[in-house]
């Protein structure tokens, strides 16, 4: 569904990110981890093209997207969230959500002025409520985003990017700031979703009991090259992976 | 939603009763003015208050419908109607240039670019004495001919009603952008841009087509303004009408659409009350915009609307617990506190 050959990211004399190679089959969850500033969020922001790569291609869904804008990569079905919770904050839950269905709503102009969008206007608040219940926020519904807790903002992320009708959903962090309890809940709703609602995910977090539960495949990153990959069961066992968050036992 | 519908809708009956009660030459000028201020504050604020950037050159699209209207007038002979609207065209136009540049920038250098841009054109209708006649400006455009034998607070009565006209469409068109999908993604623009793009929406394109509009209305403004005062000299591109605009959608409240109109007819009512006060009306003018900057940062109007404002499902949200039927992850207690808000 997504190939990444030879990703390389360099801000001035930094590389940030060295020929990774990444792939992500239908049906799978990747988790991409890493000690911090590994390049994870980096790489995110390359294949969703919020960066321009220095070398490499993007492929997602046999499709050359390297070097698309980030809006129009979205439109294919390639969503992200972002690492620090960015919702729109000036409006309710629903709102969120709602707005997050822009491209499953109308979006030619003539209608918008001279016709009435009503039908399609109201198939638009449906979808949006069920996918709120879907993560599990119905009750706060008509709540301003900004009066959420950090739990409840990552969730309503989610919800956000689900709203763009993602085939292929990349989560940077979600489980940050959240509790042990919030994290197992945050894991089972996106297991769930890769029933109903998605393809594939990708998942950058530094929460390993989270990684660990929901991943099928994880690749790990390390000074912007990745160093291993494997399911959660090798990862956990790779020396290159223990030495690079652990340090290298003493000669 | 429903609200600012119904405040405009009785807005509207008011204003059509209006002259009913104050039937006279200067309380119509008073409504004439009114009708246009709210069309310039509605258009300022479709870009400051939805798109959330802040066209310090607005009055382009302003002095461009009203040379326009003036020009297709004066010089083809274009009835009222016709020329308004071939003005309300040119502006879009200009729109679509200045916007396709500018909204390239952001924050300070929008700012300023758009600023440019206003002053260009001030330059230009100053020194172009063969279309525009330079400082000297046009004068004389004739009124619509079918208004020409009535008596002045007639003709009068006639600006008001047809600058209520002018001024209706642009609420309409403005509410029926606002209210739609499109308007919903323009907002998320100004929320957050990375979001907005995260879920597919192009910040350029819809910046683009909120500009276009808001120059559209802004070029109607114009051309009813010509019409009017029958003269449009290079001031139209000037900053006076900028800061009219900039006071009205401020103390009236950006991002909503009853506050500009509300804060069009204050502005307006002020500057006729404190003409006793000549120059130091301006300084009073100061002290209100700092004032409400401080105490009422969305307006007088962001108050009433903000919570009338947040989107909501068909049914209010009553929908029952959530399918998964999963403990909830919230803390109750800031819940009542903000649910009053929102409820």
């Amino acid at each position: 569904m997504l190939e990444v050959e030879g990703l390389s990211k360099r801000f001035g004399g930094l590389a940030a990110l060295s020929e990774v190679n990444l792939s992500i089959e239908a049906g799978e969850i990747v988790s991409l981890i890493g000690p911090n500033g590994a390049g994870k969020t980096t790489c995110l922001n390359l294949i969703t093209g919020f960066y321009k790569p220095s070398a490499g291609r993007v492929h997602y869904c046999e499709r050359d997207i390297t070097g698309c804008a980030p809006h129009a990569i979205a439109q294919r079905g390639l969503v992200r969230t972002f690492q620090k919770t960015n919702v729109l904050r000036g409006l309710s839950v629903f709102g969120n959500v709602l707005t997050a269905r822009y491209r499953q709503g109308e979006t030619s102009l003539l209608r918008t002025f001279f016709a009435q969008g009503g039908k399609r206007e109201r198939e638009l608040r449906d979808e949006a409520a069920a996918l709120i219940e879907t993560v599990g926020l119905a009750s706060r519904m008509n709540a301003a985003a900004d009066s959420l807790s950090c739990g409840e903002l990552r969730l309503l992320e989610v919800a956000v990017a689900l709203g763009a009708s993602p085939r292929l959903l990349m989560l940077d962090e979600p489980a940050a700031g959240l509790n042990t309890h919030e994290a197992e809940q945050l894991g089972q709703v996106l297991k769930r979703l890769m029933n109903t609602h998605l393809e594939s995910m990708l998942l950058v977090e530094h929460n390993m009991a989270l990684v660990m539960a929901v991943s099928d495949r994880i690749v790990v990153l390390d000074f912007g090259r990745k160093i291993a990959e494997g399911t959660p069961a090798e990862i956990r066992v790779n020396p290159a992976v223990v030495a690079a968050y652990l340090g290298k036992p003493a000669a | 939603m429903a609200f600012e519908r119904n405040f405009l809708l009785v807005g509207l009956v008011l204003a059509l009763l209006a002259p009913l009660v104050a039937y006279n030459e200067y309380a119509l000028h008073i409504g004439v003015v009114i009708m246009f201020s709210v069309m310039l504050a509605t258009s300022f604020n479709l870009i400051v208050g939805y798109a959330g950037e802040f066209p310090l050159g607005h009055t382009a699209f302003f002095g461009i419908g009203a040379y326009t209207a003036a020009l297709l007038s004066m010089r083809f002979g274009l009835p009222f109607y016709g020329s308004v609207l071939a003005a309300a065209v040119m502006a879009a136009l200009f729109g679509l240039a200045i916007g396709g540049v500018t909204l390239r920038l952001r924050g300070p250098f929008f700012v300023i670019v758009t600023l440019c841009f206003a002053e260009v054109l001030r330059l230009i209708a100053s020194n172009w004495i063969g279309l525009t006649n330079g400082p000297m400006g046009l004068s004389g455009i004739a009124k619509p001919a079918w208004i020409i034998h009535f008596t002045g607070v007639e003709q009068k009565l006639w600006f008001y009603y047809a600058g209520l006209l002018l001024a209706s469409i642009s609420l309409l068109i403005s509410y029926r952008f606002v209210y739609s999908n499109v308007g919903r993604a323009v907002v998320a623009v100004r929320e957050n841009r990375f979001v907005a793009q995260s879920i597919g929406i192009w910040p350029f394109y819809l910046g683009l087509v909120t500009f276009v509009l808001a120059a559209a209305i802004s070029g109607l403004a114009g051309g009813f303004y010509a019409y009017y005062i029958s003269y449009v000299g290079p001031e139209v591109f000037g900053f006076s009408f900028m800061i009219t605009m900039i006071i009205m959608v401020l103390a009236g409240g950006k991002g909503t659409l009853v506050g500009p109109v509300v804060g069009a007819v204050i502005v307006v009512f002020l500057e006729e009350y404190l003409r006793d006060f000549k120059d130091l009306r301006f300084s009073i003018f100061g002290l209100i915009v700092i004032a409400v900057v401080i105490f009422l940062p969305r307006g007088l109007m962001g108050f009433v609307t903000r919570r009338h404002e947040l989107y909501r499902p068909r049914d209010g949200g009553n929908i029952s617990k959530a399918l998964s039927g999963e403990p909830d992850l919230t803390a109750r207690a800031l819940d009542t506190e903000r649910g009053v808000l929102d409820a």
